[in-house]
């Protein structure tokens, strides 16, 4: 038997199952948009937070280079000391010489280089510092390890705009962490 | 004359009527079922790219201890990483049983099923290791949830294969369509959150926003665009001032039929241009995945028309 198509949903709903899904779209709608929408007051936020963030349904507004975009270029460094007195330096990928493909495959890790510098991630500067010594330096643990963030300021934009092939110099650097071996 | 209480309850009742009318409209389920096999195809590919940095962003061996990661993140983010061993070997198993869902879900085999899954798989990824995240997997999770409540297994799956090979009477080609609705006043209220955060930026009101962006090396330059776009201001002013234009107006005009069309093809344009110009992953991807649940078959085979006379006016003589 050939079956026929048909333009009737399966089948029609119980009457409790339909307030339940009405009441479920009530809900979802109300969250949804007061956690997207910038005029969200802060106190309705906090009070949203527990079961947005509990249901990973957390959204946050949405931002995309708004309201003002980076101005900063950056680059990761790490500066690993050695008890012999010799010193070895790990650079973050330089991304205007990767090709399209290298930094396709490679997102996670320019988001995770992107983040790891700012002081709401401190929590993770020892493990990064630590596998970056076993990825760059596995059999020789170092004395020390610096990681420092050198970064370029976008200069506002004047008479003449630069092309974007002509980066802004790195030419401020922070070291935000140091691990010491004993 | 009617008293303001019954007046009022009659609006109420009507406001009602209409929103459940609105909400229960019945949609099309190839719609369904091509988001369905859009978000398995780009949750694929995103997954997949995990692959070579799994043990590295995601173990106890990587860059994130379990212990910190949750010194990083509310602890009321969940994530089944906080009950599983921490080891290697368990993530690979977890990660490849992941990608064998979200392979069930692209064929459509017990597809609702898979999208309850591959929604916990991914928020328990994301909230593993927040800082390998960003916004589009925000996305990817908030479509995933959704997908959850649609009738995804109806059309173009092994699960309606297998009704049809079993004789099962009938096969509906309409369903009850809340959950794509819901997922529609997502990409509006995306959009216009959007643009009202640009309109309250002032690099975006005086147009030079895109002057910076155009100059930020994580993200410009995926493939080439001439110079003298970026360089000339009154190009990047007109540019930033149509990407805020641009995200008002979409999420007005899709809704109304006479502009729908005008929205979906501006729409498309405007993210294939942005993901041409500039390494943003799979963002603008899952962006018009999700603008993709206001197209109904007639779009296509208008797009289709459309296409098919653009060709033969090209191929006319002189």
């Amino acid at each position: 038997m050939t079956p026929a198509a048909t333009d009737q949903p399966d089948s029609q709903p119980s009457r409790f199952r339909r307030r339940l899904v009405d009441g479920f779209i009530a809900i979802v709608v109300t969250l949804f948009a007061l956690d997207t929408l910038p005029c969200t007051p802060e106190p309705v936020r906090q009070l949203m937070r527990p079961l947005l963030n509990t249901t990973g349904l957390w959204q946050g507004t949405w931002g995309l280079f708004a309201p003002i975009p980076d101005s900063i270029n950056h680059r990761l460094r790490a500066d690993m000391f050695y008890a012999d007195g010799s010193h070895r330096v790990w650079n973050s990928p330089d991304w205007r010489s990767q090709t399209a493909w290298q930094r396709f495959v490679g997102h996670r890790e320019s988001e995770f280089l992107e983040k790891i510098a700012e002081i709401e991630n401190s929590a993770a500067w020892t493990g990064f510092a630590l596998s970056l010594v076993r990825r760059e330096s596995p059999d020789r643990p170092p004395e020390r390890i610096e990681l420092s963030i050198r970064s370029g300021d976008i200069p506002p934009p004047g008479d003449i705009w630069p092309p974007t092939t002509d980066p802004a110099p790195f030419d401020q650097e922070r070291v935000f962490f140091m691990l010491v071996y004993r | 004359m009617t008293s303001p209480i019954r007046s009022s309850s009659a609006v109420l009742t009507e406001w009602r009527d209409s929103a459940r009318e609105f909400f229960h409209a019945p949609i099309d389920v190839r719609t369904v079922a091509a988001l369905r096999i859009g978000y398995a195809g780009l949750m694929l590919v995103n997954v997949l790219c995990w692959w070579p940095g799994l043990d590295r962003w995601f173990s106890d061996d990587g860059v994130l201890t379990l212990a910190a990661s949750r010194r990083i993140i509310d602890a009321r983010c969940l994530t089944l990483f906080q009950i599983l061993p921490g080891d290697p070997t368990t993530l690979r198993v977890v990660y490849c049983l992941f990608v064998a869902q979200l392979l069930a879900l692209l064929i459509g085999w017990k597809p609702r099923l898979q999208a309850a899954c591959c929604f916990v798989w991914l928020v328990s990824f994301q909230h593993r290791n927040s800082l390998v995240f960003e916004g589009e997997d925000t996305l990817f999770r908030i479509v995933g949830f959704l997908l959850i409540f649609m009738p995804l297994g109806t059309a173009w799956s092994m699960d309606s294969l297998l009704r049809t090979r079993t004789g099962s009477p009938f096969l509906p080609t309409a369903a009850d369509g809340w959950a794509v609705r819901l997922l529609q006043l997502e990409m509006t209220m995306l959009y216009f959150s959007s643009a009202w955060s640009k309109l309250l930026g002032a690099p975006w009101r005086d147009g030079t926003a895109l002057y910076y962006v155009t100059r930020l090396d994580e993200y410009w330059g995926r493939f080439p665009i001439p110079s003298f776009i970026v360089q000339t201001p009154w190009i990047i002013r007109g540019l930033t001032w149509s990407t805020m234009a641009l995200e008002f107006a979409i999420p007005v005009l899709i809704w109304f039929a006479p502009t729908r069309r005008i929205a979906l093809v501006l729409v498309l344009v405007f993210h294939l241009s942005c993901d041409y110009a500039m390494h943003l992953f799979l963002f603008h991807w899952i962006m018009l995945l999700g603008w993709m649940s206001f197209v109904q078959p007639d779009d296509l085979r208008w797009m289709q028309r459309l296409v098919a006379s653009v060709l033969r006016r090209r191929g006319e003589p002189g």
